[in-house]
């Protein structure tokens, strides 16, 4: 180990130079963004308003993804900044709903970082709508980037917006478990949803919810299980006001932690009676045990045709980019660098890798990339911003854990490990086709 | 644009004109926002972002920032920034946010410039115009300011052109002003300046040195005056587009710099084209730039066109039947008025449409951005078989 390597940009004055640094933006930056996730909501419509500015990089997002025609603006002139802009949302929902082919079952009124400031009575606005079109679930979405250091960020908000609409009517639970947090639902083949299977629980996702209807019925599911910290705020509020319980396990991939998650989880189920206790564990412990050979043959081999090609990783891939780079650096392969947007300074993993690795920590928006991004490295990285900046000559394209849970998400992983070795990426083809939006 | 928009995308904003007009220049540019304005410029209005080394920054601007008016974060964060950057020029733009609460950007950017002794131009830019505004800004804050802190006299170079108003928001990755400079130096006329790569302020002092300023889009026109007016410089606008409209172009071109013709704006005569004959056509998008093709189509086929303009209107330009548009509903309505049975423009109105009409694809980066770039064509010159293929087919 050579701690004389390692990269202390987190350190001392200048961390806190860094904190304070301009942001570069690489092309490779974004995600799903606002409107991508809450069209997860289905027969739902958004407006946005705000001023014309705000939406073009969602609109144009959402034309790509072909969600557009369930997306519509309503533009702020200086004069509805200064006299506020209420009635004008009234009118303009007036006319969308007279429009639109297709009446909505949800309509969300999403405005910018301006209203923030500008302070419209957002629950007034909702309630007023309401008022007028009892049919519809109306909500209001903040995409507010000026808030990404509070506790309430744009995605947690979001996603605040979304799951709101599940709605706890029956007196009885289904013997359901919610996964929430994930864009697009976990991959079929998960051992999760096989052990559910075998307890009689369904594993259901939004993705999967094709009515208004069933999404809300998704309220009369037994447990929420959380897999990204984005979506606590909104399962605790859950629990308050409508009593859904809920059981945070995010995404991992260390596989001592995956089987200690089961037994969290195993237990969370028999607390709220969706397994009997003395039920046989044979079958399940069968699964668990297969799925994790499973995943330690994956580990190995990838781990012999990956050999010593260094490796970086980025926020984007994951969740928690130091819990994943301990996972690669635990299991043998060469981890030369993480890019991070931002760091959690009482992050176990960020701490042990600081300590234990000369892995090198790169804050991926500081203003010197600009500078310091290379054209080419035979390397592989794994997300597209430490894809871009390191000029890897290999890219997993993968986004926040996508479909990657459990004992079978370790092998997803490595499976798309062994693939981006087999050519080059073009990587602006692979951001293009992303449709990322910040 | 006006205010309930259901179908199009906003178009690119003013912010987005002044950061891709500096974009060549040597400068620092900080786009005052939280994330997404310049995510909307790198990721939608920039077509050469990728791999590029431009400095063009986001300063994470937070609500307490801006509750507070801490313009001494904003300038601390510059002023780290020039540790490792070194540019001719430092850039604050500004976004709605600013707006909102009224952040100075000229003044921030004066404190700037007296603690560092760069050049610091502040941009009262909000989100709410359009690009052509932003490039318009840059001309007069920096072009113009440069200029007029030069005491050089001018020294007139014989058969040289400036190109103003040309970025990639209105050409994207197409290849015209490339083939325009071709064309030029076919003709023996040499491209002084074009202000579209590697941009230092000794290059902008020799804008003035030029016999014949070229403005290829509405936001040029501005500079064009400016220079027509202190340093006696004339322009023709437009672009020369298709073999028949490139010669009649090139020919006023020549006219003007050699002094023999006066009237500087249309090579197109007035009286040469039939103004009051029922056009089945429709041009729309950047005005100059529709009025390029109108011309081209012109000159091949006698056929006239009207032109619809978006974002930037300057009516000189305008004949009779064109109209500004301001609104998507505007833009529906005139699609879809029944004089018209052919349409050019980007791809993207076509789902404006309510009945089928011949529609030929000519994108526009500041409406459809990278959605459509591989229709971005250059129709300059000889490069004209898209329009060519058009005329013939549908026009004669």
């Amino acid at each position: 180990m050579n701690r004389e390597n390692s990269v202390d940009v987190w350190d001392g004055a200048k961390y806190s130079q860094f904190r304070s640094s301009l942001e570069y933006t690489c092309p490779s930056h974004g995600g799903w963004g606002m409107v991508r996730i809450a069209m997860l909501i289905p027969q739902s419509h958004q407006l946005f308003v705000c001023p014309s500015a705000c939406g073009r990089h969602g609109a144009l997002g959402a034309i790509q993804q072909g969600l557009k025609k369930r997306l519509s603006y309503l533009y702020l002139e200086e004069s509805d900044v200064i006299s506020g802009y209420d009635d004008t949302i009234y009118d303009a929902v007036d006319e969308l709903l007279e429009r639109l082919p297709q009446r909505p079952k949800v309509f969300i009124v999403f405005v910018s970082c301006i209203d923030d400031l500008i302070g419209t009575d957002g629950e007034a606005v909702i309630a007023e709508l309401s008022l007028r079109y009892p049919d519809i679930q109306f909500r209001m979405g903040h995409m507010n980037p000026i808030q990404s250091d509070s506790d309430e960020p744009p995605l947690v908000t979001t996603w605040k917006t979304v799951y709101s609409l599940m709605e706890r009517t029956a007196d009885t639970v289904f013997p359901a478990v919610n996964m929430l947090g994930n864009y697009v639902p976990i991959d079929s083949k998960s051992e999760l949803i096989r052990i559910l299977k075998e307890l009689g629980i369904e594993l259901c996702h939004i993705g999967n919810m094709h009515t208004y209807d069933e999404l809300k019925n998704m309220g009369n599911h037994a447990l929420n299980l959380l897999i990204a910290p984005s979506v606590e705020k909104i399962a605790k509020e859950l629990k308050r006001e409508q009593g859904i319980e809920y059981l945070k396990l995010p995404t991992n991939y260390n596989l001592s932690e995956i089987n200690e998650n089961y037994r969290v989880l195993f237990h969370k189920l028999l607390e709220l009676g969706l397994m009997e206790a003395d039920i046989s564990f044979t079958k399940i412990e069968n699964i668990l045990k297969e799925s994790e050979k499973k995943a330690i043959f994956a580990i190995q081999k990838a781990k012999i045709l990956i050999g010593e090609k260094k490796i970086n990783i980025d926020y984007s891939a994951f969740n928690n980019p130091f819990s994943a780079a301990r996972f690669f650096y635990d299991n043998g392969f060469s981890i030369a660098k993480v890019y991070a947007k931002e760091m959690d300074e009482e992050d176990a993993d960020y701490i042990w890798l600081k300590n234990h690795t000369d892995i090198k920590i790169i804050p991926i928006k500081k203003h010197d990339i600009v500078n310091t991004w290379k054209e080419y490295e035979d390397s592989i990285s794994i997300g597209l911003e430490a894809a871009y900046v390191s000029g890897s000559r290999h890219v997993v394209s993968v986004f926040q854990d996508e479909k990657m849970y459990g004992y079978h998400g370790v092998c997803l992983l490595m499976e798309q490990l062994m693939n981006c070795i087999k050519e080059d990426a073009d990587l602006e083809d692979v951001i293009n086709s992303a449709g990322l939006v910040v | 644009m006006g205010k309930l928009c259901m179908t199009l995308p906003p178009f690119s904003p003013d912010y987005s004109g002044v950061c891709s007009a500096l974009f060549p220049f040597d400068a620092l540019t900080v786009l005052h926002d939280a994330s997404g304005c310049t995510g909307n410029y790198t990721g939608y209005d920039e077509a050469r972002w990728f791999r590029s080394r431009s400095p063009i920054y986001c300063s994470g601007l937070r609500e307490i920032d801006a509750i507070l008016g801490d313009d001494e974060k904003l300038i601390q964060k510059v002023l780290y920034a020039l540790e490792d950057v070194k540019p001719e020029i430092i850039a604050l733009v500004g976004s709605p946010v600013p707006m909102v609460i009224g952040a100075d950007m000229e003044g921030i950017a004066a404190e700037i410039e007296s603690r560092t002794g760069i050049m610091s131009v502040g941009f009262a830019t909000t989100g709410i115009r359009y690009y052509p505004q932003g490039i318009e800004m840059v001309y007069k804050n920096v072009v113009q300011r440069i200029l007029k802190e030069d005491e050089t006299e001018a020294v007139r170079e014989e058969n040289t052109v400036n190109i103003f108003g040309a970025t990639p928001i209105d050409f994207g990755r197409s290849n015209t002003i490339e083939d325009l400079t071709k064309l030029l130096a076919d003709n023996g006329i040499k491209v002084n300046q074009a202000l579209w790569e590697n941009v230092k302020k000794s290059d902008v002092v020799q804008l003035k040195n030029a016999a014949c300023n070229i403005v290829v889009s509405h936001a040029g026109i501005a500079l064009a005056e400016y220079m027509k007016k202190h340093y006696g410089i004339p322009y023709v606008t437009e672009l020369p587009y298709g073999e028949c409209y490139a010669f009649l172009w090139l020919e006023k071109l020549k006219k003007v710099m050699a002094n023999t013709c006066k009237e500087s704006y249309q090579p197109v005569k007035k009286e040469e084209y039939n103004e009051s004959a029922q056009a089945k056509i429709l041009i729309i998008g950047e005005q100059l730039q529709c009025n390029s093709i109108r011309n081209a189509i012109w000159a091949e086929t006698k056929e006239v066109c009207d032109v619809a303009g978006i974002c930037g209107w300057d009516t000189r330009f305008a004949k009779a039947n064109d109209s500004f548009l301001e609104s998507e509903a505007e833009i529906e309505r005139s699609l879809n008025d029944e004089k018209y049975d052919c349409i050019i423009g980007d791809p993207l109105y076509q789902d404006l449409l309510h009945a089928k009409k011949n529609f030929y694809e000519v994108a526009h980066y500041a409406v459809s951005s990278k959605i459509a770039n591989e229709k971005a064509i250059s129709l300059i010159g000889k490069n004209i078989s898209h329009l060519k293929n058009l005329s013939l087919t549908d026009f004669s």
